[in-house]
């Protein structure tokens, strides 16, 4: 899959910019805060119908304009389709083929993208959150069914958590029968919540280890385990083993007024050569482990999918040596999707001859 | 201040499920259009509020079933041929009138008008499920089927149901799920798939 043409409106500074691109290396150089990331933003929300950053729909708006306006004309499976997104301050319109979009995940399996932003560097070291819709996302574009089984899970688990809440501020009883009757809907699509995210990381295990060696971060082994958030009393069956633990949990989440087990509280740990990499791993590791689950990302969506996820890498080689560069750039051109990198231009970029290279100033878009 | 009229008519339009404010200016126009003209359509706007005064006037719930009925009973809990032994229970009246419509059930209904939401601040109080337990205890109802829909407030409201029905020792049923008439294996989603394969029938020695 790949853009053939962007255009953009009054999103964030970018006044105008309206480019056709047919070559796989699309650069996008500048100084700081001239709008390289906002020009990857708008394809992320092109992809995904929101962003990475917390906004509020007004913040996508360039000052004293109405609306802003993000239209990608892509290639996929050599069908052409467009993609308009229109922000308004008060709400957002997705239109595909110039038909209205019925639901964000039928827009995920269409415009597939992986992406890679600064903040994702706090993937290995910040919080469970972050790991867990790293999962997720995966398991989405992996799985598109999966969206309906999360969605459920969300809902069991707020309607649980809204039960036991009322009953911990003292309004009403608490119905054994009514949270039992909850607890079930949790168990059946918590235990497959589970399923998904197993499945998705067997996947990503394929690829991940490759790159990891590959870049030299590891010498012989990456291990990535999926914490499920339950203690595991039966190993055959998750299900019985999340029934026992909310049983057991049950004085816990009555006091607090929430659901204290389960895989709302998953986590994915990383071992780099028995290492954990949550309190070892250097800078650079990092950098390489988010950039290696990432490229593997990339791998199982074009297995799956059949064809190549767009790939976006914001300002990826300011902390990558050399080395790791060059090999991140010879990944990428095996893998023959199309990809969209910013760079300040500080570090000599060793990119293919055959790209776009742009320059953004003040939100102007220039090819050089 | 004296209230435009034509403002009003369409905020109150405004106010229906699935009408926005373009729709609402929409039928706003046209009902004063045609109460301003001569000919078949010209009384539009009176037998619109004739009606809508009747429904308020005359609409209730069955004694019986709580379906939406004009008497005392609806016209299936006063059918004498309706099956008295098994007891269908839905979310709401169209979810009824659908199972109505396939013509396979001959017994009593129960609406529920609604579904267990505590989210939504629904409980079994709400739904009146006290009465719906007498109404099994003293009639002679041999079979509940539970007919709610199949999501995640759907089936919490049939589980918590089948646990109080539990002592009365009826026989509880679920609509069965699976795949649906005329469709195509391909096209459909993998989650009721799955449960059609789990929930497989005999063809042979059944």
């Amino acid at each position: 899959m790949y853009i053939e043409r962007l255009q953009l409106k009054n999103f964030r500074n970018i006044e105008s910019i309206n480019t056709a691109v047919e070559k796989s290396w699309v650069v996008i150089s500048g100084n700081n805060a001239q709008g390289k990331t906002n020009l990857l933003e708008a394809l992320y929300i092109a992809s995904t119908g929101q962003s990475f950053r917390k906004s509020l729909l007004s913040d996508f708006i360039k000052d004293n304009h109405e609306n802003s306006i993000i239209r990608c004309q892509i290639i996929k499976q050599n069908v052409r389709h467009q993609i308009d997104v229109q922000l308004q301050k008060t709400k957002r319109s997705i239109r595909v083929d110039d038909k209205p979009l019925r639901s964000l995940t039928k827009l995920l399996s269409l415009m597939n993208i992986v992406a890679f932003f600064p903040d994702d560097l706090m993937l290995v070291k910040g919080s469970p959150e972050g790991r867990r819709k790293f999962i997720d996302r995966c398991a989405l574009s992996f799985y598109p069914d999966s969206a309906d089984i999360f969605k459920a899970f969300r809902r069991s688990l707020k309607e649980r958590n809204s039960i036991l809440r009322k009953y911990q501020r003292q309004e009403q009883k608490l119905d054994v029968q009514l949270l039992k009757a909850f607890d079930e809907q949790l168990i059946k699509y918590g235990a497959k919540v589970h399923q998904y995210r197993k499945d998705a990381l067997d996947e990503l295990k394929k690829y991940v280890e490759h790159y990891l060696l590959e870049f030299n971060v590891i010498k012989d082994s990456l291990e990535i385990s999926l914490e499920p958030g339950v203690p595991i009393h039966d190993i055959n069956s998750f299900q019985s083993s999340y029934r026992r633990a909310l049983a057991e949990s049950m004085q816990i989440d009555q006091i607090r007024g929430l659901t204290t087990v389960g895989p709302q509280r998953s986590d994915l740990l990383f071992n780099l050569d028995g290492k954990e990499a949550k309190s070892f791993a250097s800078q650079g590791q990092q950098r390489s482990l988010v950039l290696a689950l990432k490229l593997a990302e990339l791998k199982v969506i074009e297995e799956k999918v059949g064809c190549a996820p767009l790939l976006i890498l914001d300002d990826v080689s300011s902390e990558l040596d050399q080395t790791r560069t060059e090999y991140l750039f010879k990944a990428i051109e095996d893998l023959g999707c199309q990809v969209w990198i910013s760079t300040t231009g500080s570090v000599d970029l060793k990119i293919p001859k055959e790209n776009h290279h742009f320059n953004i100033t003040n939100g102007a878009l220039k090819e050089l | 201040m004296k209230l435009d009229p034509i403002a009003t008519l369409q905020l109150q339009l405004a106010r229906l499920p699935g009408i926005g404010p373009r729709s609402a200016a929409r039928l706003a126009f046209y009902i004063i259009k045609t109460s301003q003209a001569q000919g078949k359509n010209a009384n539009l706007a009176e037998d619109l509020a004739q009606s809508l005064l009747d429904v308020q006037k005359e609409v209730r719930l069955c004694r019986e079933c709580q379906n939406l009925c004009t008497e005392e009973y609806c016209s299936i809990c006063r059918d004498p041929r309706r099956d008295q032994s098994t007891l269908c229970v839905v979310e709401a009246v169209p979810d009824m009138q659908a199972l109505e419509k396939s013509g396979t059930f001959r017994g009593l209904y129960h609406v529920l008008h609604g579904v267990l939401a505590p989210l939504e601040g629904v409980g079994p109080e709400e739904l009146k499920l006290e009465y719906l337990l007498d109404r099994t205890k003293n009639k002679s109802v041999e079979e509940v089927i539970i007919a709610t829909n199949a999501n995640v407030d759907g089936d919490a409201t049939a589980l918590y149901l089948a646990s109080l029905l539990e002592p009365q020792e009826l026989r509880i049923t679920r609509l069965a799920m699976g795949v649906p008439l005329g469709s195509e294996l391909e096209y459909l989603d993998s989650a009721t798939l799955s449960r059609a394969l789990l929930e497989r029938k005999d063809m042979v020695n059944t």
